[in-house]
């Protein structure tokens, strides 16, 4: 029996004169490995930020655990703005259109990591990893100013949780090291581990594996293993077809904003649309 | 030197100058600074909320100064003419405070400095307010005068001497819940706030909501430093929250250190003490140097004065100066003996051998 | 308010916006262009004053070519602020800095027509301003070699509420701080227009005001420069891609920007004078016309400044409740803050919807 976590309908986004994402029906199952693949530009890194919140979709809906937290309505090509601004604050009051903000998505189990990594430079391996803990701690200001007993408390939960995710992605003794220090393929672990500590039901990887050597994509497809195992549904998207080929259960593919296949790998590989996409290029890695 | 050796140099330093503060206002020592002193204290407390506004959200805050004269005023006024108790009418100051600050904070939604402009605006329309006096309550230019002390249980700040240790000790509470504040959940999705915006929205910090708090924290700050300067000064006036103080407030969290908790009372002492003692009677001068200092700050060290001088110091510089500097100096003096010498030389042996 | 006097206030609003539409001009090209929040403007509209009555007042030189004269030294020392954040050294701009001022001089006497007798006053009184630019420039230039890190626009902008300051802070210790006034271009005189009188400089800011804004939509839509300029300000990543280069296009319009701030400056201070304080108002009021056409259109900003000019009058004329002429300062600040606040919401409902 599959539950599907995350599902989105009809998931358009328009910039400007630009079609990024369009009309996209995605369902990603639960405990499974799904892949996003197709060629640059194809709406990939759109489609994870209209996933996590940080766009608004123009048209569509996407839903978590059964639950919408986006919902847009349908527009006409052109936009006015101020009549659109009108409606759209009147739509919401009329509970017609509906976004649930990035932050709260991120605590309802929504993650991402970034294709450039994106760390905090300013703190070190562990107070990064800490910050992943943020969603899933509670106390505020007061706590913190006058050293109130949920304050030790909760910072101590927090740092071992913080050592867990460190070890388990194989980081453990560099937990003092400043962040813009490390190498790339340790930063992407750091990353990782940064986004596993918030305890994600769902962990969005955008291109995990760029820049890696061999041996660290090796290891990158186990610790992926593993985040599964552990219970967390992974949607990865990539380049390297190597990886996404053994690694994947699911992969979906597309091409300038449309999705254009989906199925195993085996299956994908073999689609004559999915051929045609690359026009070639990735032939060889197919 | 070993860095060992120096960080327990640093260690003793603490104390000592903690001591050397505690003995500022006794007339045998340096008793004629101790309205200075409890100046710069108070400029501390609106510069540390300056500094971690700034440092945190990369936005300028030019109304600092509005904040401390609502502290100021709202505190005057309700104690001398309303009677209420002095720490409550702080309170309520500080709540004022808060939420003109909460309602302004909305402009922090947008992308680019507008808050500049709009906490600029501000500071001009709160003074002027003040010296205008439409219907009577802040008593115009010449402001309020009948401010009575703080005083706790009955003990009463009725002498410079003992508000110097009031101010000081606020001054250090603050400066302590800030560095608590920082070193805690709170402090790190601020600095992950900073350090990428993006990566700290994917890890479910509200950054809007993080600045919006920051910022009614720094204008919290002003509020009490206000309220405390009405207590000490016993006069309230427009003459002490002029739009170009807000300036000099950036100024002196500039010279401390857009992050940095306690090099805020370096950068207010250097700004408090140049615009009093040094140049007081220059006040044109005075902008000059202060608009010249900031933009040599950020120019080269944006980080900050006493930060930039810290880090230094870690990098293995001696005594907080950066080796470059250090081999500057050494490279000049080189040059001038060297010069020295072959004059000397030339002057008894004519050519030299070599 | 009769009818009459209902004019009068509309000449009065139109002449004052006349000036806050060229400073919010001003504003807007340095910030379309270069993302940067200029706070030094309303200095150079200070400046252009100050020049011209320098010149005037040590040297018996016609006003017209003291315009000309400050409309040089002002640019020049927008180049000058534009180089200082920059901080890599151009010997081409730095040339012009030092060759435009001195060509100011020849420029004068050719205009006076004195070339045989040259009076140490003229000479003086036109090297001043060289002095003090290639003097800045030098300490420039040894700044600009030495820096290596890319600044955060926060920085720029502190930069330029520095670069103010000290603007401001050398203006008040070169002129000191009384009102300076220039002889007005015709005698006085004044013009009915209608019921209402229009003073002859009027005439004068008016005419400069839409000549200098014939001039700027010519250079921008015609000539290569100005469409370069107006590219970058769409977009500076893709005017990058098509060769043009965005530290010299942030020059231009520093200097351009300088360039008009200085021209209503010296045109305005017959009429109106000039303090080294007034350009902090002056500088608000640039920022309230810009903001009232939507920070980026220059046209917007000459819109928001009659708007500005004429609604400022009015709430003098109208003197009822808070609409007085205690408050004409402040309800334009005020607006300021109010169009900062729509502007967050509208922003957050229109990133909702793309």
């Amino acid at each position: 029996m599959m539950d599907i976590l995350l599902e989105t309908k009809g998931l358009t986004r328009v910039f400007g004169g630009l079609v990024a994402v369009d009309k996209v029906d995605l369902q990603i199952e639960t405990d499974k490995i799904t892949a996003v693949i197709g060629p640059n530009g194809a709406g990939k890194t759109t489609l994870f930020n209209l996933i996590t919140g940080v766009h608004t979709p123009t048209d569509g809906e996407i839903s978590f655990k059964g639950k919408p937290i986006s919902r847009a309505l349908s527009g006409s090509g052109k936009h006015h703005r101020f009549r659109d601004l009108a409606n759209s604050s009147f739509n919401s009051l009329r509970n017609r259109s509906y976004q649930v903000s990035p932050a709260l998505r991120t605590k309802l189990g929504i993650v991402r990591t970034f294709q450039h990594v994106h760390l905090f430079n300013n703190m070190t391996v562990m107070e990064n990893v800490m910050t992943g803990q943020h969603p899933r701690s509670s106390y505020g200001f007061l706590e913190a100013a006058f050293h109130l007993p949920k304050r030790y408390r909760e910072e101590e939960r927090i740092r071992l949780n913080a050592m867990k995710y460190l070890n388990m992605v194989g980081m453990g003794q560099y937990e003092e090291e400043n962040a813009m220090n490390l190498p790339l393929g340790q930063q992407k672990l750091l990353a990782i581990a940064r986004a596993l500590a918030t305890e994600p039901q769902l962990l969005l990887l955008d291109e995990p594996g760029a820049g890696l050597n061999r041996l660290e994509k090796r290891d990158l497809s186990d610790l992926i293993r593993r985040i599964r195992d552990m219970g967390i549904t992974v949607v990865l998207v990539e380049h390297d077809m190597p990886l996404v080929m053994g690694l994947a259960e699911k992969v979906v593919v597309l091409d300038t904003g449309r999705k254009i296949a989906e199925g195993t790998a085996a299956q994908v590989q073999k689609d004559k649309r999915v051929i045609a996409a690359y026009l070639g290029d990735d032939e060889d890695d197919l | 030197m070993s860095r060992n050796m120096l960080s327990r140099w640093r260690l003793l330093l603490i104390p000592v100058l903690i001591i050397l503060m505690c003995l500022v206002p006794f007339d045998w020592f340096l008793g004629q600074y101790k309205y200075l002193g409890t100046v710069i204290g108070l400029s501390t407390i609106v510069t540390v909320g300056l500094c971690l506004f700034m440092g945190y959200t990369g936005q300028v805050s030019l109304g600092q100064a509005a904040f401390y004269g609502i502290g100021m005023y709202f505190s005057a006024v309700l104690s001398s003419k309303q009677g209420l108790d002095p720490w409550l009418a702080m309170l309520i100051a500080a709540s004022v405070t808060a939420a003109v600050a909460f309602l302004l904070g909305i402009i922090l939604r947008l992308k680019g400095n507008y808050l500049a402009m709009a906490t600029l605006a501000v500071g001009f329309i709160v003074w002027k307010i003040a010296v205008i006096d439409d219907m009577g309550y802040t008593g115009g230019p010449d402001g309020i005068r009948e401010i009575p002390y703080l005083a706790i249980g009955g003990f009463e700040f009725d002498s410079q001497f003992r508000r110097y240790y009031l101010v000081w000790g606020i001054c250090l509470a603050i400066l302590l819940i800030s560095q608590s504040i920082v070193n805690s959940r709170i402090g790190r999705a601020l600095r992950a706030v900073h350090g990428s915006e993006e990566a700290a929205e994917s890890l479910g910090i509200d950054v809007f909501r993080f600045k919006l708090k920051i910022f009614v924290v720094s204008a919290v700050y002003a509020s009490i430093a206000g309220s405390l300067f009405a207590h000490h000064q016993l006069h309230a006036s427009p003459g002490y929250f002029e739009p170009i103080d807000s300036v000099y407030l950036v100024i002196m969290a500039v010279i401390g250190g857009l992050a940095s908790i306690w090099g805020a009372i370096f950068g207010a002492g250097a700004v408090e003490i140049l615009r009093n003692e040094i140049l007081i009677h220059y006040d044109q001068w005075n902008m000059v140097i202060l608009g010249l200092i900031l933009m040599l700050i950020l120019i080269f060290m944006p980080e900050g004065l006493f930060v930039a001088l810290k880090m230094g110091y870690q990098r293995d510089g001696v005594l907080f100066i950066p080796k470059r500097i250090w081999r500057l100096v050494i490279r000049l003096y080189s040059g001038i003996r060297g010069f020295q010498q072959r004059k000397t030389a030339k002057s008894f042996h004519g050519e030299p051998d070599r | 308010m009769t009818w009459e006097q209902f004019q009068q206030y509309i000449v009065i609003g139109i002449q004052d916006g006349s000036i806050y539409a060229l400073i919010g001009l001003g504003f807007t090209i340095i910030y379309a262009v270069t993302n940067i929040i200029n706070f030094a403007q309303g200095e150079f509209v200070m400046l252009g004053g100050m020049c011209s009555y320098m010149l005037v007042d040590s040297v018996d030189v016609p006003t017209l070519p003291t315009v000309v004269i400050a409309l040089l030294c002002a640019a020049a020392i927008g180049a000058l602020i534009h180089l200082l954040r920059n901080r890599r050294i151009n010997r081409f701009i730095l040339g012009l800095m030092i060759v435009l001022p001195l060509a100011s001089i020849p420029l004068v006497l050719f205009l006076y027509g004195e070339f045989a007798s040259v009076e140490i006053p003229v000479g003086l009184a036109s090297f001043l301003p060289v002095l003090m630019v290639g003097a800045v420039g030098a300490i420039l230039y040894l700044l600009s070699i030495r820096t290596a890190r890319r600044p955060s626009i926060l920085a720029l902008i502190i930069i330029t509420i520095g670069a103010a300051l000290v603007i401001r802070g050398i203006a008040g210790v070169l002129w000191g701080d009384k009102m300076h006034r220039t002889p007005l271009y015709w005698e006085e005189r004044t013009i009915d227009v209608l019921d209402a009188t229009v003073h002859t400089q009027v005439l004068w800011i008016l005419a400069t005001m839409v000549i200098v804004a014939i001039l700027l939509q010519l250079f921008l839509s015609r000539t290569m420069l100005g469409k370069s300029l107006k590219a970058c300000a769409i977009n500076p990543v893709g005017a990058g891609l098509m060769g043009i280069n965005p530290k010299i296009m942030a020059l231009i319009a520093f200097a351009l920007a300088a360039a008009v701030g200085g021209a209503i400056g010296a045109v305005m201070t017959p009429k109106v004078g000039m303090t080294y304080e007034s350009g902090f108002l002056y500088g608000l009021y640039g920022f309230v016309a810009a903001s009232l056409g939507g920070f980026r259109s220059p046209i917007g900003a000459v819109f928001g400044g009659f708007v500005l000019g004429i609604g400022r009058a009015l709430i003098i004329g109208v003197d009822w409740w808070l609409f007085n002429s205690d408050y004409k300062d402040v309800w334009p600040m005020v607006i300021l803050v109010v169009i900062l606040l729509l502007r967050s919401n509208i922003l957050a409902e229109e990133e909702r919807l793309g």
